[in-house]
């Protein structure tokens, strides 16, 4: 099965700057991934790569083996993209808006996105702009699923939105998953979410990988691991994080080995992007396949 | 409307607004010109012509407008939205959109200019003692007038199309728009069609040696021997007089060069904006 | 039909959340062999959660025998769930838990000398319990 995204030192320069730099990324088919970062990590660079609507320098995206560059209509045929601010015509009807869903794509499926607009009791002569911000990000939901894409990339879509329209926006996304076999990524700042949804993690930091991988792997391989200080270089793994106090040492290790003596801790998702976010010089990445002899 | 589909339904819906508004402006313009024309015409001779000041100005700043509010903002207005951002990932090509609407733009200025130029051409013909001559009224008539109607809209899309912001789109349209009119006019208008010359002896002043609806003529006094008169020479009624001039058999041919150059640089023009309207995000 | 709740801060992952609270329901005697869970579909529409960890944890529950599922019509508790704890016996531990607790409390020890206590203790008889 072919993934979903995939790339091979993917690079995107503006001037002297590269936003992206020798990017590695491989998601399953099927994955939901959280793209996490600071402000500037190369996100939404990446997330635009994959779409097409920006030009690599270096590497090419393959979106289920296909170049967004070479191949845009068999591209966005699959690929849904939802930018950043969700974007939309404020003066078009909700009508309006599904209409030109139909018009521009082949595969438009109306009654579903019909039907979604009325379980969310959206109505749909209403002008797009006088909707609340978390109808307006179902409308560009529905806009996005309504060509049945096999990728969504979602730029931040809950930013800006309640929580009560969070959790509808996450509930339809997760619904079109589950009756899809949709793949997802979708980059946000708000890891509590990304925890119930999650299952692929992918941290960028300064443009480069950090962190790529499943999340339920990556989340055993790590350990807060508790005990003295003068035992601090007796431990085993990579270190990510350190605190230490008085008399206790407190820190996240990945791939711990043995270390008697010291209380480990399961870590959640929240404390490993913390923990990542805030040690850029580590990285937690997959090994590169052996070369068959 | 269900007669129109795909990235044209698309350019329709959303620029409507603007095409019906620019719609009622060129009709109501071409309208307004020729009723004036034909209330003047039926008014006593030697009543005064009503607000020719007033039409000449409209007609002469038209072609600006139409570049700057109807060209300019054609495409800016999706980029500075970021709903280029939707529309390109929707299942069309970005050649696609921009095409689409590109071409309304064109084939509904086309009409818009189209109506205005022969409004102004009635409106011209019904007094013909209006204007002392035709030459002067060259930028009303209806060939030029139509052309630099595309030709400002064309810029208007370019600008549009290159820079992504309407405000600063709009004023490199006006800017250019006016550069080129200027220049040209300047410099190459006299030279559309080669001149006649001749030299010519007698007469009562220089007005009187110039034929009857000649344009863009120019007189130099000579000598003996058929050079230019330094300034101060005295001049009488048998100093050779050189005339340089465009007989009015070339005012219609000049039009049609004219309007066909402006045709050719809105086209070079609309072709740049297509270029300049797909460059990535 | 249970309704599912998460709790962000608990530490504890969503599937075994979820594992947890059909457990917890079955032993109370809300669930009883033959009821039918909701559809993973529901669950991810209620939650919000990923549709991959309402299958595991359903899968998991399974594997421990809690419950079954027949194809094209639902899961349900197996009857080979264990069985709840009646209401006198539940009632009867709790108010001796009771008392428990407010002689721990006389005693001096606040909330979490009283968690530290219990789960130590417990950890030691489960360790005698499975040796």
């Amino acid at each position: 099965m072919k993934a979903a995204l995939e790339a091979s030192g993917l690079g995107k320069r503006y001037g002297s700057t590269w936003a992206v730099r020798d990017l590695c990324i491989s998601i399953p088919a099927g994955r939901v991934a959280a793209l996490v970062g600071p402000n500037g990590a190369g996100k939404t660079t990446l997330l635009q790569l994959a779409v097409g609507l920006l030009t690599p320098d270096t590497g090419e995206p393959q979106v289920f083996g296909w170049s967004p560059r070479h191949h845009p209509t068999l591209v966005l045929a699959r690929v849904g993209f939802l930018a950043q601010d969700r974007p939309l015509y404020r003066r078009f009807t909700v009508a309006e808006t599904l209409r030109m869903g139909r018009e521009l794509n082949p595969k438009w499926n109306q009654p579903l996105a019909e039907a979604r607009m009325r379980r969310l009791e959206i109505p749909l002569k209403r002008q797009v702009g006088t909707l609340s911000g978390g109808q307006q990000a179902q409308v560009a939901l529905a806009l996005a699923l309504g060509k049945r894409p096999e990728l969504l990339l979602l730029d931040e879509p809950v930013s800006n939105l309640d929580p009560l329209a969070r959790r509808l926006f996450l509930a339809e996304l997760m619904q079109a998953v589950a009756a899809e076999g949709l793949t997802v990524v979708l980059s946000s700042h708000l890891v509590a979410d990304l925890e119930r949804v999650a299952d692929h993690l992918i941290i960028l930091a300064g443009g480069r990988l950090q962190v790529a991988g499943d999340l339920e792997p990556l989340l055993e391989d790590h350990r807060w691991l508790i005990g003295p200080r003068e035992e601090i270089g007796q431990v085993g793994g990579t270190v990510v994080q350190t605190g230490t106090g008085e008399r206790q040492c407190r820190m996240l290790i990945r791939s711990p080995g043995v270390s008697r003596g010291w209380t480990a801790e399961p870590v959640s998702l929240e404390d490993l992007v913390l923990a990542y976010l805030g040690n850029p010089e580590v990285s937690a990445l997959p090994q590169p396949k052996p070369v068959p002899a | 409307m269900t007669v129109l589909s795909g990235a044209t339904w698309l350019a329709w819906r959303n620029n409507r607004q603007s095409a019906l508004i620019g719609g009622i402006l060129a009709a109501g313009t071409a309208v307004a010109l020729v009723g004036v024309a034909i209330w003047e015409a039926a008014q006593p001779t030697g009543s005064a012509h009503t607000m020719t000041t007033v039409f000449q100005t409209l007609l002469i700043t038209a072609p600006a407008m139409a570049g700057m509010f109807i060209g300019a903002p054609l495409l800016s207005a999706d980029f500075e939205r970021g709903t280029h951002l939707l529309t390109w990932t929707q299942g069309m090509t970005r050649r696609r959109w921009a095409a689409a609407n590109l071409s309304l733009l064109i084939v509904l200025s086309a009409l818009a200019a189209a109506v205005i130029a022969i409004g102004a051409q009635i409106w011209i013909a019904h007094l013909p003692n209006r204007f002392d001559s035709t030459w002067g009224i060259y930028d009303l008539q209806a060939p030029v007038v139509f052309s630099y109607v595309l030709f400002a809209v064309a810029v208007g899309a370019a600008a549009g199309a290159a820079l992504r912001r309407t405000i600063p789109a709009m004023a490199t349209t006006l800017a250019v728009f006016i550069a080129v009119r200027v220049a040209f006019v300047q410099l190459a208008r006299p030279h559309l069609l080669a001149a006649t010359t001749r030299v010519l002896v007698g007469g009562t002043g220089t007005n009187s040696v110039v034929p009857t609806g000649a344009g863009y003529f120019d007189t130099t006094f000579l000598d003996s021997h058929l050079r230019p008169l330094s300034p101060d020479s005295l001049i009488g009624p048998n100093t050779p007089i050189r005339l340089v001039y465009q007989p009015a058999a070339h005012f219609w041919p000049m039009q049609g060069i004219e309007a066909g150059i402006f045709v050719v640089l809105a086209s070079a023009l609309v072709v740049a904006a297509l270029t300049f309207a797909t460059r990535d995000a | 039909m249970i309704d599912f709740h998460l709790d962000s801060r608990s530490g504890i992952s969503t599937y075994m959340q979820i594992v947890q609270q059909v457990q917890r329901a079955v032993r109370c005697g809300l669930l009883t062999p033959g009821d039918r869970l909701p559809a993973a579909r529901e669950v991810v529409a209620a939650l919000a959660v990923n549709p991959n960890t309402v299958l595991k944890a359903y899968t998991e529950l399974e594997r421990g025998g809690w419950v079954a599922s027949r194809a094209g019509v639902g899961t349900f508790v197996a009857e080979t769930a264990p069985r709840a704890v009646a209401a006198d016996v539940h009632d009867r531990l709790g108010h001796s838990l009771r008392d428990w607790l407010a002689e721990a409390r006389r005693e001096g020890l606040d909330q979490s000398a009283i968690e530290a206590l219990f789960t130590i203790t417990l950890d030691a008889t489960a360790r005698e319990h499975a040796a």
